[in-house]
C-alpha cells in the first residue's frame, strides 16, 4: 500500500503529465494500440482506398456489391496479415516454440476472417429474403 | 470442377529472386490485362510467404479463372478468394508434414532420454540428455545406426516417428484447425461461384 506520501507524489507527477499535447503527438499516439485494423466494420468507402477501386467504381453498383467488395478487400488485408506473421516466423529462430506463438497469433486472426464471412452470409439472406 | 483446376504445393521451386525490399510489387502476367485493375492490385501483392513461389499461385488462379470465367467484379473477387484459400489449404498440409519431419531429430533425443538406465540426479540428467542428442544427431548421419536403433526402440515397444508427432502435437493441433477453418472457407466461396455460375447458365442469352 503506497505512503500519503507517495500518494501525493504521484499526484504531482501525473499532473505534470497530460498526454500529448501536439497534433503530431496525438496522430501518432493514436495508433499505440493499433496492430492490423482488422476490427475495422468495413464499409465500402472505408476499404476502398486503392485508386483502381476508385476508378472502376460503377454508378449501377448496389449497395450490397459495394460491401461485398469491400468485405473482399478486407480479406485480402487480412491474407497479408497472416502471411507477415509467418514471414517473421521464418526469419526468427527455428525453434518450434516460435512456430506455435505464430501460429497462435494467425489462429486469432480467425475470428476476424469469421467475422466477415458471417457478415456477408448475412447480408446475402437478407438481400434473400426481401426479394422473397 | 476438380478437371480444371489444377494444384501445386505452395512450396514447388524456391522463390527466383527473394530481394531484400518487402514491399516490391510483382508483376502481374500482360495475359490478364484484360481483367479488372483492382483484381491486378492484389495480383501484384499476392499472400504468398516470401519462400513461396508466386507462378504456382498465378497458375492456381488461371485455373480458378478458366473454371469460372467470371464476368463481373465480383465473380474475379469470388475466383481470387478461392485462390488464396485454396493456397493456404496446401500450405498448411506442408506446414503439418515440414514440422512432423523437423521434430525427428527432438524425437529420436527423447526416445534415448526416455530409455536411459542413467541415476535422476541433476548431473546424471545433464549427461544423459547431452548423450541422447550426440545419438540422435548420429543417427541422422550414419544410415546403419540409425537402422540399428530404430529396431531396437521398436524392440523395446516405442516408434522413433510416433514420438517426433508427439512432440509436435500442440502445433499440428493448431494447423489441423487453421486448414479445416481454410477448407471451410474455401467450400463456402466455391458454393457461391458455382451458385453465380449457374444463374449466369440460366439466364436466356442476349438475341
Amino acid at each position: 500500500m503506497a505512503s500519503e506520501k507517495q500518494m501525493a507524489a504521484n499526484k504531482r507527477n501525473a499532473a505534470k503529465s497530460t498526454g500529448p499535447r501536439t497534433i503530431d503527438g496525438k496522430a501518432r499516439s493514436r495508433m499505440n494500440a493499433f496492430r492490423h485494423g482488422l476490427s475495422t466494420p468495413f464499409t465500402f468507402d472505408k476499404i476502398s482506398n486503392a485508386q483502381s477501386v476508385k476508378a472502376e467504381r460503377s454508378p449501377n453498383e448496389t449497395d450490397h456489391e459495394q460491401q461485398e467488395i469491400a468485405a473482399h478487400l478486407l480479406l485480402h488485408r487480412l491474407h497479408l496479415e497472416r502471411v507477415k506473421i509467418l514471414s517473421y516466423e521464418r526469419a526468427g529462430s527455428e525453434g518450434l516454440a516460435q512456430l506455435k506463438l505464430a501460429l497462435r497469433r494467425v489462429a486469432a486472426l480467425e475470428r476476424y476472417e469469421g467475422r466477415i464471412f458471417a457478415d456477408r452470409k448475412r447480408r446475402a439472406s437478407k438481400i434473400k429474403g426481401g426479394s422473397d | 470442377m476438380t478437371d480444371e483446376i489444377t494444384v501445386d504445393s505452395p512450396e514447388i521451386g524456391e522463390a527466383p529472386d527473394q530481394t531484400e525490399d518487402t514491399n516490391a510489387r510483382t508483376e502481374v502476367p500482360s495475359r490478364w490485362d484484360g481483367i479488372p485493375g483492382t483484381i491486378q492490385d492484389l495480383l501484384s501483392d499476392p499472400p504468398v510467404l516470401p519462400h513461396e513461389n508466386e507462378e504456382p499461385f498465378f497458375a492456381l488462379f488461371e485455373s480458378f479463372l478458366n473454371y469460372a470465367k467470371p464476368e463481373n467484379i465480383i465473380d474475379y473477387h469470388l475466383v481470387y478468394t478461392a485462390t488464396v484459400c485454396k493456397w493456404e489449404t496446401n500450405r498448411y498440409r506442408f506446414m503439418a508434414v515440414a514440422v512432423t519431419t523437423n521434430q525427428q531429430q527432438a524425437g529420436l533425443a527423447s526416445l534415448f532420454e526416455q530409455t536411459s538406465k542413467a541415476g535422476l540426479g541433476k548431473v546424471d540428467r545433464h549427461l544423459v540428455s547431452v548423450e541422447a542428442r550426440k545419438n540422435a544427431m548420429k543417427c541422422f548421419t550414419d544410415s546403419d545406426y540409425r537402422e540399428e536403433v530404430y529396431y531396437d526402440f521398436e524392440m523395446c515397444g516405442y516408434i522413433p516417428d510416433g514420438q517426433a508427432f508427439l512432440l509436435s502435437l500442440p502445433a499440428l493441433a493448431t494447423i489441423e484447425r487453421l486448414l479445416a477453418s481454410a477448407e471451410k472457407r474455401y467450400a463456402v466461396t466455391m458454393k457461391e461461384l458455382e451458385k453465380r455460375m449457374a444463374s449466369r447458365a440460366a439466364k436466356p442469352a442476349p438475341k
